[in-house]
């Protein structure tokens, strides 16, 4: 009467659908990726919120508080701050997600070439990479800014340029631990291209420091894109941007505060969602790190 | 310990050079012609030219960093201004005592309170002391500064009118943006200081000191606090470090006459030279943080400090430890 033991049988798993499991449900991470997607959401829906436009003026209603008519209030110049926080907000969102593609791509093709071939290579990119991070992120972001002027892509470039090196020094460490595995030798010994190499053996290594890299340098760069535009060399007005919604704001911080609050909010309240989400995701890709 | 101090001054010397190329071509790849700023849009073509023959502009490019550097280093010499005329070295003297005083004041308030906090933590992981430092902790850190700024004002000088409002003249003036920077940076700090103080907390020597009866405030002290230091001094260098930029926000709106607002004068007026001077003064200064951190860790590790012992002492004392045995 001997009974087979019933083995359960476990699914497998890739790392990828494990990491994703650990994501989904780590609650904090998902309720910071919730506020994210909704503000998200309405600052795509901008148009069909405020129809009249983030630049309608209307003199007669000039400091308006917020309340029925006007959520938020209006400005000094009967804009209203609903409208401009929208607005803005798709500009600074936007800033972050594009400026953080520009890091990472230039990033990784740096970090790369430089592991790949070693050597004077090597050496040389990493040396220039010294010099960039030898100047603060935001004073090379302002000393960019110099050259390239104002403006929404101008920022975009120069908060993206200035976060290179970081991103660089993250992709280089592990592939120079790749680049002595035996798969690699084998690769070579058949005589596969460098190219072929680099994105189908070296660089799926590399891809969970890049993407933790990636989602914590969204909340920086949408901070430092900020702090461009409250020191008036990103976006400028009229354009609408959180920063610089905060930096117009403070001739009138004594008697509308409101118009200090709000914009501020919106900025602490996406840079938390992206930092709770950014947590999570390292938590969740690196889970020896958690605690 | 002396070898290794004269070799990273002189590995500072690449960097440096480096930065000043880079802050070179600034002036190069900018567009627009600094003698238009300068003079005016209704000065004639000749006083343009002759502006810029007195400033050496229409010489090559690689002759001018030539001379730049020529006069920078031989006689400290930062060049003119192009807006003031006046000597830049003399400008940068009198104001980078006030951003070095904010830079390091603002770190000094976020590691007092951010250390004990994130010691704290880790030492009642997982109670409601921790949880609350941990939300605290995230939240300093997604506040952008100058809005955290601006509502200290808000607070403080608007409302309770307690603190001046701008100006850098005496301590009181002070309070506001050395606080609005430090409250900060404590965030950050309090969240490096828990997770090395939890990670040294998981090492073995606590489990042994723990089994040997040593009363848990000490292993806190001497074992685990000691090693969980590197981080932590790190962790404040870069806010030393930071500190330096991030005052360029905090000179703009408390009108500190800083380093930071001249920068950014720098900027909008097409100053190179003076942009470039604060940029390299800065590169310099952050160089020296970072080696006096790294120098800082001698003094908590006795590790670190004997790899920088010089290979005949080494030798001694690896033989004496032999002889020992």
């Amino acid at each position: 009467m001997s009974k087979e033991p019933k083995l359960k049988t476990v699914k497998r798993r890739s790392m990828g659908q494990e990491a994703l499991n650990r994501l989904l449900r780590n609650r904090t991470a998902m309720f910071g990726l919730a506020i994210l997607l909704l503000v998200i959401i309405l600052c795509t829906l901008a148009g069909v919120i405020c129809p009249e436009g983030d630049n309608a003026q209307d003199p007669t209603k000039t400091f308006v508080s917020p309340g029925a008519e006007f959520l938020f209030g209006t400005d000094n110049l009967g804009r209203s701050l609903l409208a401009r926080v929208l607005y803005g907000g798709r500009v600074s969102i936007l800033i972050a997600f594009v400026s953080t593609i520009i890091s990472a791509i230039l990033g990784i093709i740096l970090g790369t070439v430089a592991a790949y071939y070693g050597g004077v290579v090597d050496d040389v990119i990493m040396r220039i990479m010294d010099v960039f991070s030898a100047i603060p992120n935001l004073l090379l972001a302002i000393a960019l800014a110099a050259i390239l002027g104002s403006g929404v892509f101008n920022c975009m470039l120069a908060v993206g340029v200035a976060a290179v090196p970081h991103f660089a020094r993250v992709v280089r460490a592990p592939i120079l631990a790749v680049m002595n595995e035996q798969y690699i030798e084998v690769a070579r010994s058949i005589d596969a291209k460098d190219r072929r190499i680099m994105f189908i053996h070296v660089l799926p290594n590399v891809l969970s420091p890049i993407i933790v890299q990636a989602t914590t340098n969204l909340a920086q760069a949408i901070l430092m894109a900020a702090s461009l535009s409250f020191l008036g060399l990103g976006v400028q007005a009229p354009n609408a941007e959180w920063g610089a919604l905060l930096s117009s704001s403070r001739q009138y911080m004594r008697n509308y505060p409101y118009l200090t609050y709000i914009p501020g909010i919106a900025i602490a309240s996406v840079v938390l969602s992206m930092n709770l989400f950014g947590d999570g995701v390292r938590d969740a890709l690196d889970p020896r790190l958690k605690y | 310990m002396l070898r290794y101090i004269i070799k990273r001054l002189l590995w500072m010397i690449p960097v440096l050079l480096g930065v000043s190329i880079l802050v070179f071509a600034i002036q190069a790849l900018a567009p627009g012609d600094p003698a238009d700023l300068a003079l005016g849009d209704y000065a004639s073509d000749e006083a343009k030219q002759a502006w810029r023959e007195e400033r050496g502009l229409n010489k090559n490019i690689v002759v001018q960093y030539g001379e730049y550097m020529y006069n920078l280093i031989f006689k400290g010499d930062f060049g003119r201004s192009y807006q003031t005329g006046k000597p830049i070295t003399r400008e940068l003297i009198k104001r980078f005592p006030v951003t070095l005083l904010t830079a390091f004041g603002a770190a000094t308030i976020a590691a007092l309170i951010g250390v004990p906090l994130g010691i704290i933590a880790a030492t009642h992981r997982n109670t409601w002391v921790d949880s609350a430092s941990r939300i605290l902790g995230m939240l300093g850190i997604s506040m952008p500064n100058f809005w955290f700024a601006l509502l200290l004002i808000m607070l403080f000088a608007l409302k309770l009118k307690w603190l001046p409002v701008s100006g850098f003249y005496s301590p009181i003036y002070w309070i506001l943006p050395l606080m609005a920077q430090g409250i900060l940076g404590a965030a950050s700090q309090l969240r490096y200081t828990r997770s090395a103080v939890l990670d040294s907390l998981q090492q073995d020597f606590v489990r042994t000191a723990r089994a040997k009866g040593q009363s848990e405030n000490k292993i806190i002290l001497h074992h685990v606090l000691r090693n969980a230091m590197i981080p932590i001094l790190t962790n404040t260098g870069h806010h030393i470090a930071g500190g330096m930029a991030g005052t360029v926000v905090m000179e703009q709106i408390f009108s500190i006459a800083g380093l930071g607002t001249l920068m950014i004068s720098a900027v909008n007026n097409r100053d190179f030279p003076m942009l470039r001077g604060c940029v390299l003064l800065v590169a310099f200064a952050m160089s020296m943080v970072n080696l006096l951190v790294d120098l800082s860790y001698t003094a908590v590790d006795p590790r670190v400090k004997s790899r920088f012992e010089s290979p005949k002492r080494k030798k001694a004392s690896e033989e004496k430890g032999a002889a020992a045995a």
